[in-house]
C-alpha cells in the first residue's frame, strides 16, 4: 500500500511539471500512473476472485449470477477509469457520456437477473 | 513497467519544451511544432501497449 501511495505522489509531481506548459504530457503521465496503480491492485483482486470461485460450491443455485456480478464490477471500473481521465483532461461532457454508456451496459447485463426475479415473484403470487 | 516509464516521459517532455523554446526564439516555428509532435508520438508509442495490456487484463479478469 505504501508503494501505491508513493507512486501517486511521484506521478503528481511529474505531471505538475507540465501542467501549464505542455498539458498533454501531464495527461500521459497520469495515464501511466493509473495503469501502474491498477496493476498493483489487480494482484490483490485476483486472489479474491479465486476465493469466491472456491465458495461457488456452497452457493448452489445462486452461483449462476456470480459471473454477472463480476462483469458489472469490470464495466464499472472501466467506465470510471475512462470518465476520470476525460475529466482530468478537462472534458467533462465526454466523461459524462462514457459514464452514461457504462450505466446502460450495466443495465443490459442485469436483464437476466431482473427477469429471474420477476419469475420468482410470479411463482409466489400464482 | 515500473516508475522508469514515468521518468522517461517526464524527460521527453522537458527536452521537447526546451527545444521548442530554442526553435521559437531562433524564428523556426514550424520546426518547433514538428519537434513537439515527434515528442508526443514517441511518448504515445511507449504508452499504447501498456493501455492495451491493461484493457486485456480487465477483459480476462472480469470475463467481459
Amino acid at each position: 500500500m505504501v508503494k501505491v501511495a508513493l507512486l501517486g505522489v511521484v506521478t503528481i509531481f511529474c505531471a505538475l511539471l507540465f501542467k501549464n506548459g505542455k498539458s498533454e504530457y501531464a495527461l500521459c503521465i497520469s495515464i501511466c500512473g493509473c495503469i501502474l496503480i491498477f496493476s498493483y491492485g489487480i494482484s490483490k483482486l485476483s486472489g479474491v476472485v479465486r476465493l469466491v470461485e472456491q465458495l461457488k460450491g456452497y452457493m448452489g443455485e445462486g452461483a449462476v449470477y456470480f459471473p454477472l456480478l463480476l462483469k458489472m464490477v469490470g464495466i464499472t471500473y472501466l467506465s470510471e477509469f475512462a470518465a476520470g481521465l476525460c475529466r482530468d483532461a478537462g472534458y467533462g461532457a465526454l466523461g459524462g457520456q462514457v459514464e452514461l454508456a457504462g450505466k446502460l451496459s450495466i443495465m443490459a447485463v442485469s436483464i437476466p437477473v431482473l427477469s429471474a426475479l420477476l419469475e420468482t415473484i410470479e411463482g409466489f403470487l400464482a | 513497467m515500473t516508475i522508469q516509464l514515468i521518468f522517461k516521459i517526464a524527460a521527453v517532455g522537458i527536452l521537447v519544451s526546451v527545444l521548442n523554446q530554442v526553435l521559437k526564439h531562433s524564428g523556426r516555428e514550424d520546426q518547433a511544432f514538428l519537434v513537439s509532435l515527434a515528442g508526443l508520438l514517441v511518448v504515445l508509442f511507449w504508452i499504447v501497449p501498456y493501455i492495451a495490456e491493461l484493457f486485456e487484463t480487465i477483459q480476462t479478469l472480469f470475463q467481459l
